[in-house]
């Protein structure tokens, strides 16, 4: 199945509906791969991992599903790890095809394809990142973006992230605000860059309204 | 519906710094993905509301 079922195109797009587990105890099928600049060991029975992951997925999860007597063994679950049903023995391109159909239709309700979850936490990723180096505007700005998704299970990622941000911007409210009586200037800039940098969260409109309180006040 | 399209014609250059991987003795472009852990799988799994494939192997 590793070198004629998994390479098969269709089957590799039927798989991005699925998260796809293999479990294979023995290593020893790694070899060296370019990555960009980086030399990297990858195995060469299934893609992109090394010969540790599925490995340890064998040791880890191996036993998750009772009465596995014969490999290759394929098993279907529902989201939480529920089997759904299994097949014993090596399987071709369509029979696994057909097999995932199957268990798709077992599965109601909205799904999140591979490409928009992958994309989704690469701007999660990329929040994060710019969040580090306090960056807030960059990282409000594409969390916000995930936020506006669709997708419930997509949007849920960013909403969550965003509350990180809420809760670095209250602080900094906080801090600018207790600055008002004692250095106005500097309580300013805080709220300014509150204001600014945290734009559409609630953080930012408070600090906008105290910014124009202070204007007039000037 | 436009964020799910916008989503997917960004896609290119958001893909994973796998779908790059390369060699001499030329690695496919594109696969399986597998998951790298079985908590990460199953988490995964229930975010995205999709179904888990998992297969056990051994060398022949």
């Amino acid at each position: 199945m590793e070198s004629s079922t998994y390479p098969n195109d269709k089957l590799i797009a039927m798989s991005r509906n699925f998260v796809n587990v293999v479990c294979h105890h023995e290593t020893g099928h790694d070899r060296e791969v370019v990555i960009g600049r980086e030399k990297k060991l990858m195995c060469s029975k299934y893609w992109g991992i090394a010969c540790d992951v599925h490995s340890r997925l064998y040791q880890e999860a191996g036993n998750t599903y009772e009465g596995i007597t014969g490999v290759p063994c394929t098993v279907f679950a529902d989201p939480t790890g529920k089997e759904l049903f299994r097949e014993a023995g090596g399987l071709g391109a369509s029979e696994l095809i057909d097999q995932m159909e199957k268990a798709l239709k077992q599965v109601p309700g909205e799904k999140i394809p591979y490409e928009i979850w992958a994309a989704a936490k690469k701007q999660v990723a990329d929040g994060e990142a710019a969040f580090a180096k306090e960056d807030f505007k960059k990282a409000v700005e594409a969390w916000t973006k995930v936020a506006k998704m669709k997708l419930k299970g997509v949007k849920a990622l960013g909403e969550e992230a965003l509350k990180k941000a809420e809760e670095k911007g209250n602080e900094l409210l906080q801090e600018g605000e207790s600055k008002i009586e004692s250095e106005k200037e500097e309580a300013k800039k805080i709220l300014k860059k509150v204001a600014d940098q945290f734009k559409p969260l609630e953080c930012a409109k408070k600090a906008a309204e105290l910014l124009k309180g202070l204007g007039k006040g000037k | 519906m436009k964020k799910v399209c916008t989503a997917l014609l960004l896609l290119p250059a958001m893909a994973p710094a796998l779908y790059a991987q390369h060699s001499k003795d030329k690695v496919a472009q594109n696969g399986v993905i597998w998951a790298t852990s079985w908590e990460e799988a199953l988490q995964e799994a229930q975010a995205r509301n999709v179904p888990i494939h998992f297969t056990v192997h051994k060398d022949n």
